[in-house]
């Protein structure tokens, strides 16, 4: 345990250093963007001793790691010296909302069509049930998106198209400012799901374990959910780990889409606009999101089965 | 009679003005009343807060309603009393005296002095607050306060622009003394709105300020909502979640217009757009390959195809209505055979000379319009490619670096016009990215400086843009419209733009209930 730990750890530094450095040899100015048409030659050169990005690359470096070892991440170059962390915070609670949203949605769809599929194989539901999970898997998510705007929010008025709402407000402000992204999100994620269980559970229902679950008189009932499926489970969960990242990914445009100034939004603009520490900031941070959702996957399988047991 | 050509018709007489309105129902008699929160959805990202250090349209926008200036002009660009009731310029152009209106209040509870005016005036001209317009008080020699609503201001030579750069937000705020570390994060003013929060890239929150000098707005709240992509904020509009928003893509405007449900309101201009040369590059250091790249520009036929007619072409960027613009001036024809000749002239046989056009992706049109003008180009007998660059990839390579060959740019449509000739066309102006030295130019602007008499300094500009014509200095291609689509319960958005065109003020914007 304590192993994986020290593992992950190491991999997001790994993904801070290298994107620190990519970052910088990437061409484009950050002081140039922030200044835009308001600065000459001269208000550039001193706005860059200010900021310290005359200096070596290394001792950039040495800078930046030593601050993050303390917490800070810098300020914004960009957005007038706002500090990263505060606008992380900002953006973390937006991001996971709807990736979890959209995990459960994809939940929701996913293990009822895969079951489905799985015990009715071969047949005119399991046909349907695989024809939407292409379908699903193959639509670009911010395309979904917008149609999912035109008809829910801009024909019937059901759903906000744009912004976020904190669960401060309401819970039904905050969830019905997410529904259609997490939708646009999750329907892919559905589809990698169901094709999954349904591919897991029909190994499983072959086995021998589920000929002496039936001989010993289960309902099929008790035998789906008792046996079946949390043998099943074990590659899903790790597709679902590694799926996670199209969770993330999917985010960032559907973010755009949908105006909500989440990590992707954060991400991109940083990028656009060359704000080398909100962009470090933020990929730090979604590193850290993949780190730690592969290592819970990790225990999971402990608890699901406890013949996996890290040691 | 079609829009185009009533644009067309039209464009020589406005001047920051609404040029039409589409779906305003009965506006004019319905009586304003208080209350609610406006939503808008802002087509840009404010930066940094502090009015003297920012120069980017789009945080001047939304400042305008926070901030007033010492004076500020009409419609007509005169420059008019504001935060001072009166103003006095003596004989010799040295002193203005300006009396300020009493019972002006700051948002922090300050009363309004002539100390504040003197703190705002030395803070900006302080080289360590890094402000934009700085250069305005360059040649001021003190700022004297007499009593507590006089200020006296002495320049050491003569600055004709002087007075009405001070009607510009950058130059001519007053902030309230003291309050020069918090400006950038959170602005105060004496405006009629206050500044309530930002969330940077997201949204910035205004309040209306009851103490207004020139009576509180009408709205309680302004929310602006910062979403850049164009296709999100029309969404936003047909949903219902944002009462107006600015800048609609011109192609869509028509679609707008159509809705009954929807306002459009447009003004001219906006902003102003022209077409670079490197004067670095080593074809371009004749002024006859420039010139034969104005005879390939069909700028009505680009005008059309790339902002679907939402302008009108010029040859003076000079504003429309200010006495500096120079009517004389045509734009060249296109006309390719007269360009191959000059190409030929210059020594570059067809297909012997090709050129990377730069244009940035925040622009949208600039694209399109790039690669209308390549194939113009190709057809000269030019080897032209295009270069696709993001906003901050632009600046660093041809604002900076001015590492391109040729480009494009819009700039807002600034009606003083030592700001505007001398930034970006002196050998030592701040704008100058495109490496132009022109001595007729250089003399031209510095003697405009020192030249009092407003019309003899008009004049002075009209020779400064004969010879930008003459020479191709750059190719000056047309103004372009604001444009504004909002709910039809929002009223009173004839008032909304300002003279300059870029701003805009909520100050007698209402929502009907």
């Amino acid at each position: 345990m304590l192993r994986r730990l020290i593992g992950s750890v190491i991999v997001m530094w790994a993904v801070a250093t290298l994107v620190f450095f990519m970052l910088r040899f990437v061409p484009g100015d950050p002081v140039a963007a922030m200044l835009a048409d308001a600065g000459g030659p001269d208000e550039i050169a001193a706005m860059k001793r200010q900021l310290g990005l005359d200096r070596s690359l290394f001792v950039q470096y040495a800078i930046w790691f030593q601050n993050m070892l303390h917490g800070d991440l810098g300020a914004s170059i960009y957005g007038s010296r706002a500090a990263v962390t505060d606008v992380l915070a900002e953006a973390i609670p937006r991001t996971l909302s709807l990736s979890l949203l959209a995990f459960v949605i994809a939940l929701i769809i996913a293990v009822p069509a895969g079951i489905l599929s799985a015990t009715r194989r071969n047949s005119a539901t399991d046909t349907t049930v695989s024809l939407l999970a292409f379908l699903g898997l193959s639509m670009p998510d911010f395309w979904l998106a917008i149609l999912l705007i035109i008809v829910f929010a801009a024909n019937l008025q059901w759903l906000p198209a744009i912004g976020y709402a904190p669960l401060a407000d309401g819970l039904w402000p905050w969830l019905s400012h997410l529904i259609l992204p997490a939708v646009a999100i999750g329907t892919a994620f559905s589809a990698i799901i169901a094709r999954m269980i349904r591919s897991s559970l029909l190994e499983v229902l072959k086995s021998d374990y589920m000929r002496t679950a039936r001989a010993k008189g289960l309902t099929p009932w008790m035998i789906m959910f008792g046996h079946a499926l949390p043998n099943a489970m074990i590659p899903v969960i790790t597709v679902i780990g590694i799926a996670f990242a199209l969770l993330i990914s999917g985010a960032v445009v559907v973010e755009n889409v949908f105006a909500i100034k989440g990590l992707g939004r954060v991400l991109i603009e940083g990028i656009l606009n060359r704000d080398y520490p909100v962009v470090q900031g933020a990929v730090l941070v979604v590193s850290a999101i993949f780190v730690f959702s592969n290592l819970i996957v990790d225990l999971l399988y402990g608890v699901i089965d406890p013949r996996i047991r890290l040691n | 009679m079609k829009r185009r050509d009533f644009l067309k018709s039209t464009s020589a007489l406005m001047g920051g003005t609404i040029l039409y309105a589409t779906g305003i129902p009965a506006m004019a008699q319905a009586e304003p009343v208080s209350g609610g929160t406006l939503i808008w959805g802002h087509s840009e990202t404010t930066q940094n807060l502090d009015m003297h250090q920012t120069g980017t349209a789009s945080t001047g926008r939304v400042l305008q309603n926070v901030h007033d200036s010492i004076v500020t002009v009409d419609k007509d660009l005169n420059v008019i009393p504001n935060l001072a009731e009166s103003f006095e310029i003596s004989a010799d152009g040295l002193v203005y005296t300006f009396k300020l209106r009493p019972g002006v209040v700051f948002h922090n509870g300050q009363k309004m002095t002539s100390a504040d005016v003197k703190f705002s005036f030395e803070r900006c001209k302080d080289p360590a607050t890094g402000a934009v317009n700085f250069e305005v008080f360059n040649s001021v020699a003190s700022i004297d306060t007499p009593d507590d609503l006089t200020v006296v201001i002495t320049l050491g030579q003569v600055n004709a622009p002087f007075l009405s750069r001070l009607a510009e937000n950058g130059a001519g705020v007053i902030m309230p003394t003291g309050t020069g570390d918090v400006q950038g994060t959170t602005p105060i003013g004496c405006g009629p709105f206050k500044f309530v929060r930002r969330e940077f890239g997201n949204e910035v929150e205004l309040a209306r300020f009851d103490d207004y000098w020139g009576g509180p707005a009408y709205l309680d709240k302004i929310i602006a909502r910062e979403i850049t992509e164009p296709t999100v904020r029309l969404t936003g509009l047909r949903t219902g979640e944002l009462h107006m928003i600015n800048d609609i893509p011109a192609d869509r405007i028509a679609e707008i217009e159509g809705d009954d449900k929807f306002q459009v309101v447009s003004w001219f201009p906006l902003n102003w757009d022209f077409v670079n040369f490197n004067h670095d590059f080593e074809p371009f250091k004749n002024p006859k390959v420039r010139e034969a790249f104005d005879y390939m520009i069909d700028k009505e036929a680009l005008l059309e195809g790339a902002l679907w007619g939402q302008g009108a072409v010029t040859a003076s960027p000079s504003y429309p209505t200010s006495a500096s613009y120079n009517h004389d001036l045509k734009q060249r024809p296109q006309d390719f055979e007269k360009a191959k000749a000059l190409l030929a002239e210059a020594g570059y046989g067809e297909g012997e000379l090709s050129v990377v056009f730069k244009a940035t992706t925040n622009y949208p049109y600039h694209i399109e319009a790039a690669q209308i003008m390549l194939e113009w180009f190709r057809m000269a007998g030019v080897d032209a490619t295009i270069e696709q660059l993001t906003w901050s990839d632009w600046l660093s390579q041809c604002w900076v670096d001015k590492d391109f060959q040729i480009t494009m740019m819009n700039f807002f449509t600034l009606w003083e016009p030592d700001f505007l000739y001398y930034s970006l066309w002196n050998t030592e102006g701040a704008f100058n990215y495109r490496k132009i030295s022109n001595a007729k130019v250089d003399e031209l602007t510095a003697k405009a400086r020192v030249t009092v008499d407003p019309q003899a300094r008009a004049d002075i500009y009209k020779q400064v843009q004969t010879v930008v014509h003459d020479e191709t200095l750059d190719v000056i291609l047309w103004f372009r419209n604001g444009t504004i689509g909002a709910q039809t319960g929002v009223m009173g958005l004839d008032t909304i733009v300002h003279p300059n065109g870029s701003n805009l003020n909520f100050h007698k914007v209402w929502l009907q209930s």
